[in-house]
């Protein structure tokens, strides 16, 4: 199995905050992988920081087992799309300009869209559901919508790879698992690789091959839904009794409600 | 919907032209000495030459308009261009500190050197091809101070790049204020009117010495105006798509300082344009920066002809400097940004 992402004594953060130090770790080719912690643990850190958001203050970065460093920020702009966790557009754009935005890695004429390009912004407007107001300006949308929509910014960018930074943010519970079934179906039928950050670990457990667990700065374990999803794990990473039972209908595991630890609350 | 915009364009541009030969031709007839068309017609066409004629038209008023033409240019273009780095609508060259940088560097040129830059004669060549050069220098030193004060880990915040524009642009004020009252009375004379920023000494070399500035860095600017539509995003989602964000804005942001310098070297400060004609443009064009900048050019280029005329004309014979005419003009429109841009 070729990796998506491996990690080599990784470092990263803010001016003179390291947010972490020290890390290895792989993240798969072709799976959904997401990363979850209680805030400020460093996850989105993690995110930004291996899709060059964030320049990496130590260590190696590969993508696909190239070294990231040696890869023009063009390059990667091909094999990797990332949507940030507060994306920001003129609201007097229309959906389908900003869509066309991505396709800035693969065009060489910039005023003129080629049919490829043309092909990929109707293949994302399908595919994210956003087809119908295509011509709409983005203060119309909604916030459902709208998040949509810069998904099918970043598959325009026509990557194997998808670095997701809390998608679902903001969004009602119907609109949450819209975009949360766009991600699946990607994986799935275009075998794309998902990177993401998500608060819901319910989510995280049902939409996931791979779980990274964070706090403070340190993945504390990785491994499938079951094996983090249980209540030893979520004690040390989120410091809560989880009440854990099994979803019969997707087969995943479910935290059902929980409490804080008593003894952790200072 | 492509097309739409594209005649929307042409439309917007033709008007422009239209404006900017009506202003022209205000400009050209008016004055101390008032002229006929057909007077103008025959001596441009040389039809007919009349030496008082030839000196009012090819001396005094010509290259006056091709100035402030120049100028506008150049001002409306790094507008756009500072406008769409910064994603701040209230940048300006003036506000940002670059106008006080530049004319700084140029009032210690004119005190060091005791150059009369007012009343430039064909041997002082070399002295007047030297002033954009150093209105360049002040120019970028104001950009990289400011750039490098509001730069915090490597992103820049609105907020400070503001506040620091302020503080620079009072201090560069203070000193080239300072400077001039060291001068003579006839010097500080000059430079007191090139502060207030003035195109009535214009003359030829000017237009030649930012002519080619303006051409280089029009162009450059023009060709990337692309990367401004992308930079409305926020700096993540840029990035995302490959573009080298920081180093794109650097380059940018060097092309307008170089824009604005050639402009303040001959004009001196006219503040406003730069931050009037990109919003003007928007208003007509859309938000696609390969149409709001050539359309922005010539708004700066129409309002400043205008301004001019204005400014020579509403006192004449005393002549009001085109600044403060577009301060007069600006200040009521800034401030209505600004009450706008708190909601």
């Amino acid at each position: 199995m070729q990796t998506a992402f491996r990690m080599e004594n990784l470092a990263s953060g803010y001016e003179q905050v390291r947010v972490f130090e020290g890390l290895n770790l792989t993240i798969e080719e072709g799976k959904v992988t997401t990363i979850i912690g209680p805030n400020g643990c460093g996850k989105s850190t993690l995110l930004k920081t291996i899709g060059r958001i964030l320049k990496k203050q130590q260590g190696t970065v590969y993508l696909q087992e190239q070294n990231m460093q040696n890869l023009s920020t063009k390059d990667i702009a091909k094999k990797l799309a990332i949507l940030s966790q507060t994306p920001v557009a003129p609201g007097q754009l229309k959906v389908e300009e900003l869509i066309a935005y991505g396709r800035y890695p693969h065009r060489n004429n910039v005023n003129r869209l080629t049919n490829k390009d043309e092909e990929m912004i109707e293949w994302a407007l399908t595919v994210t559901n956003t087809i119908e107001y295509r011509n709409r300006e983005l203060a119309q949308l909604s916030g459902g919508q709208r998040q949509r929509v810069w998904l099918a910014m970043a598959l325009a960018q026509e990557t194997n790879i998808l670095l997701l930074d809390e998608p679902t943010t903001y969004l009602d519970m119907a609109h949450q698992l819209e975009v949360l079934d766009i991600v699946k179906s990607l994986n799935e039928q275009h075998a794309c690789t998902i990177v993401m950050v998500l608060h819901d670990i319910n989510h995280a457990a049902r939409y996931s091959d791979h779980l990274i667990a964070m706090r403070k700065g340190v993945v504390m374990q990785t491994g499938t839904p079951q094996e983090i999803l249980c209540a030893e794990v979520m004690r040390r990473v989120f410091h809560i009794d989880a009440r854990i039972m099994e979803d019969p209908v997707t087969n995943t595991p479910v935290c059902y409600s929980y409490d804080i630890l008593k003894e952790t609350i200072k | 919907m492509h097309k739409k915009a594209s005649n929307v364009f042409l439309m917007t541009m033709l008007m422009l032209l239209l404006l900017i030969l009506g202003a022209s031709y205000l400009h050209i007839t008016n004055g101390v000495f008032d002229m006929s068309v057909t007077d103008i017609i025959k001596t441009l066409l040389r039809l007919e030459t009349n030496s008082n004629f030839d000196l009012v038209i090819f001396e005094f008023r010509l290259p006056r308009i091709v100035i402030a033409a120049l100028v506008g240019i150049g001002l409306g273009m790094a507008g756009v261009v500072l406008q769409g780095i910064t994603r701040n609508g209230l940048a300006d060259p003036g506000i940002l500190g670059i106008n006080a940088g530049a004319g700084a560097a140029v009032v210690i040129f004119m005190f060091f050197f005791q150059l009369r830059l007012m009343t430039a004669d064909m041997s002082s060549w070399m002295s007047i091809l030297m002033m954009p050069l150093f209105g360049f220098i002040g120019g970028t030193i104001a950009a990289i101070l400011i750039f490098s004060f509001a730069m915090k880990n490597g992103h820049l915040d609105m907020q400070r790049l503001i506040l620091t524009g302020i503080a620079i642009n009072s201090g560069f004020g203070a000193l080239s204020l300072f400077l001039s009252l060291k001068m003579s009375a006839q010097d500080f004379e000059s430079a007191a009117i090139w502060m207030a920023g003035s195109i009535y000494n214009a003359n030829w070399i000017f237009a030649l010495t930012m002519l080619p500035w303006l051409l280089i860095l029009g162009i450059y600017v023009y060709r990337k105006s692309y990367l401004l539509d992308y930079f409305q995003l926020e700096e993540d989602s840029i990035t995302s798509l490959g573009i080298a964000v920081e180093k794109e804005k650097m380059k940018l942001l060097l092309a307008s300082v170089g824009l604005v310098s050639a402009c303040v070297s001959v004009s001196g400060s006219i503040g406003f344009i730069g931050l009037m004609a990109p919003h003007i443009a928007k208003q007509l064009v859309g938000i696609q920066h390969r149409y709001v900048m050539p359309v922005s050019a010539l708004i700066g280029a129409g309002l400043l002809i205008l301004a001019d005329f204005i400014g020579k004309t509403v006192f004449a014979p005393s002549e009001l400097a085109v600044g403060i005419v577009v301060s007069i003009i600006g200040i009521p429109y800034f401030l209505y940004l600004l009450v706008k841009s708190k909601a």
